[in-house]
């Protein structure tokens, strides 16, 4: 029963047609493409900041299509590849929600908290290409936006069992549907040919100890989704801290104490950034 | 198994808020010599026509959100793309006023009424003739050599002022042997598409780009733009790169290769060189031949930098 | 204008934009000046922000409240099912030494600018 209703879900997600966002973003970069003289960094920089329109992005340079799949871990990368013409082609084909976006606000928020704090984590442990783990960190929740798009009712129940009985979202997921996010995370990644490393901080951030190929990107996402929470910048759909894995600390080779400094700099940067309005 | 044109069957997408062009449309084909995919918004197509390009498009010049014309622009003016057949269907009326056909790039138009028969004779036509077509180099859909020197002889025709930019790789032929030809390939596609997308980005120039083959890449420009052109390619290939490499030999900055002697040797990450030809005021070339052996004594040049770089021709001009 | 936490938001203050219910329905149109009853009704309805004319808010001109002081506040709340675990524990130890110290800081930092 239970493998029936992962199988009818998969489908139904990876069916997916149109992914829309929220309108704020949309309405600005829709404006800058309409710019001849705007350019990509600019452009880039906007669409960081909204994870439907980067997983987007990401998904179109990583298609078969282009030729070489899997091989694209950031947007700015991914709008020179792709060019002006089929950027500009993505905006206008995408549409916003018309409902349920104040409820979708705070997941965006979130969304893009984490990518911030992945990105600091990733500096303080001192790895290679920090600006991978935010594009990770901006993607880690997108299951729970196309679960909400594609499977409106078990969303719902979703959110019902995080209201009546207290839990976490992941928890409430795995007890309504017998799976979290994270698996449609997983499959969402590998239909797309994301990156292996954006794949895995989307698919295990709940348990980087099991991430084979980068665990120090499902590390990065994992602590960076904790801090986001401690904040309480947007929310991931329930108000509670996140279990902090102290593996994902010593995978990164850091100590509680080297917190300090992280939720110094988040906090900084935290601050720049919620000045922009999502809605 | 019903008669077909085609070596398989097609999948075509049909953008058309008119229910009887879809059922028309659709009814001149077996399913499974032409599939039918039916947008009746423009917009919303456009996504899936990038992701998932059919083998035929036909756009109605009637869609509420979006231009025939501006579809076909979209699909044409790319260059993976471009090969992609596109026929309009306009109203009677629709020509009563003159098409610039040089810049609505559609392969044919139907005019309303449709008469079954013909339209599926044309739009057969229209996609066997799209097959032949093809000069383009087959991995990359960019012009091959027959246009690039085609190219050449018009601007020189033309007493344009151009510079001619010659690209190649460093160290290709090592990351082929190390990885394999398919890897190598995914090297080229986006070498082609940094390229493409540097010199697109110059908005209302005059430009050109062609695939010679393998990693030999040519681009056209105004001479006063090809610096600032070379520097962006070199800037944004460089930063794009590593990514084609298993991580351990993108931290370690190197790959080990057997060469062809059979020994073991380290080679550096891939750069691109880039040998630039003027022709411009007094000193004009003559032919294409004369571009291509200058382009070879400069890239000599540019060759001795391992890095990525750029070498001008620096003779009187 | 700026976008504040509602415990943040004084009487005197305009609204900059509507203030709006999840299911998009207006509660309070823009350009209203707040009152105390205001206040306590968008409170009562668990708004928790709100976009005012002007910068009433110096300094860290966040959206959200990022002050050391709320987040110890919240602490509690965050880590209500997290209890009896050590690691946890030591997690929330942590957080409540850090977000302690900072919150002096931040408190001698205003009191300093108060002054000055």
């Amino acid at each position: 029963m239970e493998e029936d209703l992962k199988t009818s879900v998969k489908g139904q997600i990876l069916s997916i047609k149109d992914l829309p966002t929220l309108p704020k973003v949309l309405d600005e970069v829709s404006r800058l493409v309409q710019d001849p003289n705007a350019n990509t960094d600019e452009i880039a920089k906007i669409i960081s900041r909204d994870q439907v329109l980067s997983a987007k992005v990401l998904k179109m340079v990583n298609s078969p299509v282009y030729g070489f799949p899997g091989r694209i871990g950031t947007v700015q990368h991914a709008l020179v590849l792709l060019g002006f013409n089929v950027v500009r082609g993505i905006i206008i084909s995408t549409s916003v929600f018309d409902m349920m976006i104040k409820a979708m606000e705070g997941l965006w928020e979130h969304s893009l908290g984490c990518a911030l704090a992945a990105n600091v984590v990733a500096r303080a442990a001192g790895l290679a290409d920090p600006e991978e783990y935010s594009v990770a960190g901006l993607l880690h929740d997108l299951g729970k936006v196309v679960a909400a798009v594609q499977m409106p009712e078990l969303h719902e129940a979703v959110s019902q069992a995080v209201r009546e009985q207290d839990l976490r979202w992941f928890e409430a997921e795995r007890a309504v549907m017998g799976f979290g996010h994270d698996r449609i995370n997983a499959w969402l990644a590998r239909h797309w040919n994301l990156p292996g490393n954006i794949r895995e901080g989307m698919s295990h951030h709940h348990s980087p100890e099991t991430a084979q190929l980068y665990p120090e990107t499902a590390a990065a996402v994992h602590i960076g989704d904790w801090i986001v929470r401690i904040y309480e910048y947007g929310t991931g759909g329930d108000d509670q801290a996140a279990v902090l894995s102290k593996k994902a600390l010593d995978m990164l080779k850091l100590k509680l104490s080297d917190m300090d400094r992280i939720l110094d700099e988040f906090a900084g940067q935290l601050a720049e950034v919620s000045d922009l309005d999502m809605a | 198994m019903a008669e077909t044109p085609f070596s398989r069957r097609q999948n075509a997408f049909l953008l058309s808020p008119d229910p009887d062009l879809a059922k028309l449309l659709t009814g001149l084909w077996p399913d499974e010599v032409m599939r039918f995919t039916v947008f009746e918004r423009g917009r919303r197509a456009i996504e899936h026509l990038f992701n998932d390009p059919p083998d035929l498009l036909v756009v109605d010049n009637r869609l509420p959100d979006i231009s025939g014309a501006e579809v076909a622009t979209l699909v044409k003016s790319e260059n993976v793309y471009r090969q992609l057949p596109v026929i309009l269907v306009l109203d009677g009326s629709d020509l009563d006023h003159s098409w610039d056909w040089d810049q609505v790039e559609v392969d044919d138009f139907l005019v309303r009424p449709l008469r079954g028969e013909e339209a599926r004779a044309r739009v057969n036509l229209t996609m066997l003739r799209a097959m032949r077509a093809l000069d383009a180099n087959p991995l990359s859909k960019l012009p091959g050599n027959t246009s690039i020197i085609q190219r050449i002889q018009q601007c020189i025709d033309r007493n344009e002022d151009f510079a001619l930019a010659y690209c190649d790789l460093d160290y290709f032929k090592s990351f082929n042997d190390k990885y394999g030809f398919s890897r190598g390939d995914e090297v080229l596609m986006m070498t082609a598409r940094v390229i493409v997308n540097t010199i697109r980005a110059f908005a209302g120039v005059r430009s050109f780009v062609g695939h010679v083959g393998g990693d030999d890449f040519v681009f056209i420009m105004p001479p006063d733009l090809v610096e600032e052109a070379c520097r962006r390619v070199v800037q944004t290939f460089d930063s794009i790169v590593p990514h084609f490499y298993d991580a351990e030999d993108r931290t370690r900055g190197s790959i080990v290769s057997v060469d062809r002697q059979g020994e073991t040797r380290t080679f550096p990450l891939m750069a691109v060189s880039i040998a630039v030809v003027f022709s411009t005021g007094a000193r004009r070339l003559s032919h294409a031949g004369e571009a291509a052996s200058i382009a070879m004594g400069l890239k000599k040049k540019a060759k001795e930098n391992p890095k990525s770089c750029y070498v001008l021709d620096q003779r009187e001009r | 204008m700026q976008k504040i936490p509602l415990n943040l938001a004084k009487p005197g203050m305009k609204l900059a934009k509507a203030v709006t219910r999840d299911n998009g329905m207006v509660v309070m149109g823009p350009g209203m000046e707040l009152t105390e009853s205001h206040l306590e009704r968008l409170r009562s309805m668990e708004v928790d922000r709100i976009t005012v004319e002007g910068n009433p808010l110096e300094g860290g001109s966040s959206g959200v409240d990022t002050s050391a002081a709320h987040r110890l506040e919240r602490l509690d709340h965050l880590f209500r099912r997290l209890g009896g675990d050590p690691w946890q524990d030591e997690v929330r130890g942590f957080l409540n030494e850090y977000l302690r110290i900072k919150a002096a800081e931040q408190a001698a930092r205003a009191a300093a600018e108060g002054k000055a």
